[in-house]
């Protein structure tokens, strides 16, 4: 059995090194194909997080002006517990606000080493929930703290957040369409590579058909080039997007850290499926190409 | 006629082959015993070819039975196909030997397929090729054999998987009387060893060197059937 594998296998190697040009060329198209989808993938995948911590709730944070009373604040906290959009409300002080800072940006603090005093101001902190991916009910609220007496400003995602939410819609079935036509081409780039393979091979495939040799056993040196090209493609794409990945992100770690916006990579079980998926291409591609042998 | 105790290995009745409107085998019935030697002679043209291809099921007959080896031929479908083919040992008139695997790996191929250990093969394959005096070429590649060296591959091909039956298909056409009588002699050896031989050939001097039965094919029809060249049987058509 391990015998007969080892025999394949050595018939598989020995067909992709004859036809390197054509299984090279291949091997790029599914790498191509991986990192493609695997950035869009990428994208998706963190704008997904993003989202899932907006259904918690959105933040919006309420300045309040210098030099407001005590009384302004229990007032001001009524008003917005009271409104059933906020589903929490949290003082933050502007102390507090200045150690949340100085411990996100540790790698910065020489800048707050020595500030004179407190630039920040106390603030507010509500969450709105956000009821499928309307924005509206954001807006609505940010304009209704905005107009209550001692509220400086507010702040929140502004109006790009909402657009976001289309954008991740857009990106989400660019995709999903994307990732269905690279899967569609490399598949028939590795059934008509297998095609030319098995066809070079024709008069041979004959004879051994002739002596009694099982379909099988013909046809799965095929099977494992279309195994190889897959699975080593989708390894090859995976790990270029990953070092391109670290590459860029090593580069904007102060940007990110700044935006306290966290751009991870793909989850290690997006990474095996994705692998797998690439490795499907290669069977299914191998599937194809037997599938249009002319039947004698 | 044949021995009705001894075990038929192929019989064929009322067999027919056209290709398109080119009719090959016209209504042939015959039985091969187990153990046999079988001459199919005739012309060039005669349908000699055709009904071994019939026989190891490379043509499907266009109307009549077939029996192999207790197989029927018009039963089976492409899975017992392999199975029926693992049972004979063929010899094609034309070699067919792959070009790009060496004498050893040619032979071997029939064994792999079956499923055979390595160390069994490399036995089995080393033996059947010193038998067929060719072990010294085992690692060479057959296009730079000559003729009889290519046909005594193709014979230790043919017999490696121990076939109940051997079918060639004008073994000797193509080579010289030397070369020739030693195919002979080799397929004579595995003969010995229990296999039945069905020949198609119009060499007479291989005829008369192997006691062996005729059948005689014209035109696509069993002419004479005779058992050691001087008794005759009359086929009813
Ligand atoms: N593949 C084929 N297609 C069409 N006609 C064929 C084919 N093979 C053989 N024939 C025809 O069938 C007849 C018998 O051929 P064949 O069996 O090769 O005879 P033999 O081997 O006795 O010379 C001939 O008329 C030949 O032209
Ligand atoms: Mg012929």
């Amino acid at each position: 059995m391990k015998d007969l594998w080892i025999r394949h296998f050595r018939h598989a190697l020995k067909d992709m090194r004859s036809h390197r040009f054509l299984h090279g060329i291949t091997w790029i198209t599914i790498v191509l194909s991986i990192i493609l989808s695997g950035t869009f993938t990428l994208f998706a995948s963190n704008a997904a997080d993003v989202i899932s911590s907006w259904r918690a709730g959105v933040r919006i944070l309420a300045y309040l002006e210098e030099g407001h009373t005590e009384q302004d604040r229990l007032r001001i906290h009524n008003i917005l517990k009271e409104n059933n959009l906020i589903s929490d409300v949290r003082f933050i002080s502007k102390t507090e606000a200045l150690e949340s800072l100085r411990s996100r940006m540790q790698r910065h603090s020489a800048v707050f080493q020595n500030l004179p005093e407190n630039p920040l101001p106390d603030a507010f902190e509500l969450r709105v929930r956000v009821e499928g991916n309307s924005w509206d009910t954001v807006e609505e609220v940010a304009l209704y703290v905005e107009k209550i007496k001692n509220i400086e400003d507010v702040e929140y995602g502004g109006q790009w957040v909402g657009r976001f939410l289309k954008v991740i819609a857009m990106l989400r079935l660019a995709a999903l369409g994307m990732g269905s036509l690279f899967f569609l081409i490399s598949v028939f780039i590795v059934a008509n590579t297998i095609r030319l393979a098995f066809y070079s091979r024709k008069e041979e495939v004959e004879i051994m058909r002739l002596v009694g040799a099982e379909e099988g056993f013909i046809k799965a040196p095929f099977y494992i080039q279309g195994l190889i090209l897959g699975f080593s493609g989708g390894l090859g794409g995976m790990l270029i997007l990953f070092l391109t990945y670290i590459t860029l992100t090593f580069r904007m770690d102060a940007t990110f850290t700044a935006l306290a916006f966290d751009f991870s990579f793909l989850p290690l079980h997006t990474v095996a499926v994705m692998v797998g998926v690439s490795t499907l291409i290669g069977w299914m591609g191998a599937y194809l190409s037997f599938r249009q042998e002319v039947v004698e | 006629m044949t021995d009705p105790s001894k075990n038929m290995i192929v019989r064929m009745f009322d067999v027919y082959k056209a290709y398109g409107k080119t009719s090959a085998i016209k209504g042939v019935s015959l039985e091969v015993a187990s153990g046999d030697i079988v001459f199919i002679t005739g012309p060039s043209g005669a349908g000699k070819s055709t009904l071994l291809k019939l026989i190891y099921k490379a043509e499907v007959a266009t109307q009549g039975q077939i029996i192999v080896d207790g197989m029927n031929l018009s039963r089976i479908g492409s899975r017992q196909l392999p199975e029926l083919r693992r049972r004979l040992g063929v010899i094609f008139q034309d070699f067919k030997l792959i070009a790009g695997r060496s004498v050893f790996d040619n032979v071997a191929l029939v064994l792999e397929a079956a499923g055979e250990k390595p160390k069994i093969i490399e036995k089995k394959v080393m033996s059947v090729l010193r038998t067929a005096g060719i072990e010294e070429k085992a690692r060479v590649f057959p296009p730079s054999l000559s003729g009889g060296e290519q046909q005594r591959v193709a014979v230790s091909r043919a017999v490696v998987g121990s076939p109940r039956l051997i079918l060639a298909d004008e073994p000797t056409a193509s080579l010289d009387p030397d070369s020739a009588e030693q195919i002979m002699q080799l397929l004579e050896t595995f003969h010995a060893r229990g296999a039945t031989l069905v020949i198609a050939t119009h060499n007479r001097r291989i005829i008369s060197r192997l006691k062996g039965r005729e059948i005689r094919l014209e035109r696509g029809c069993v002419k004479t059937q005779e058992i050691s060249s001087d008794h005759e049987v009359e086929e009813n058509q």
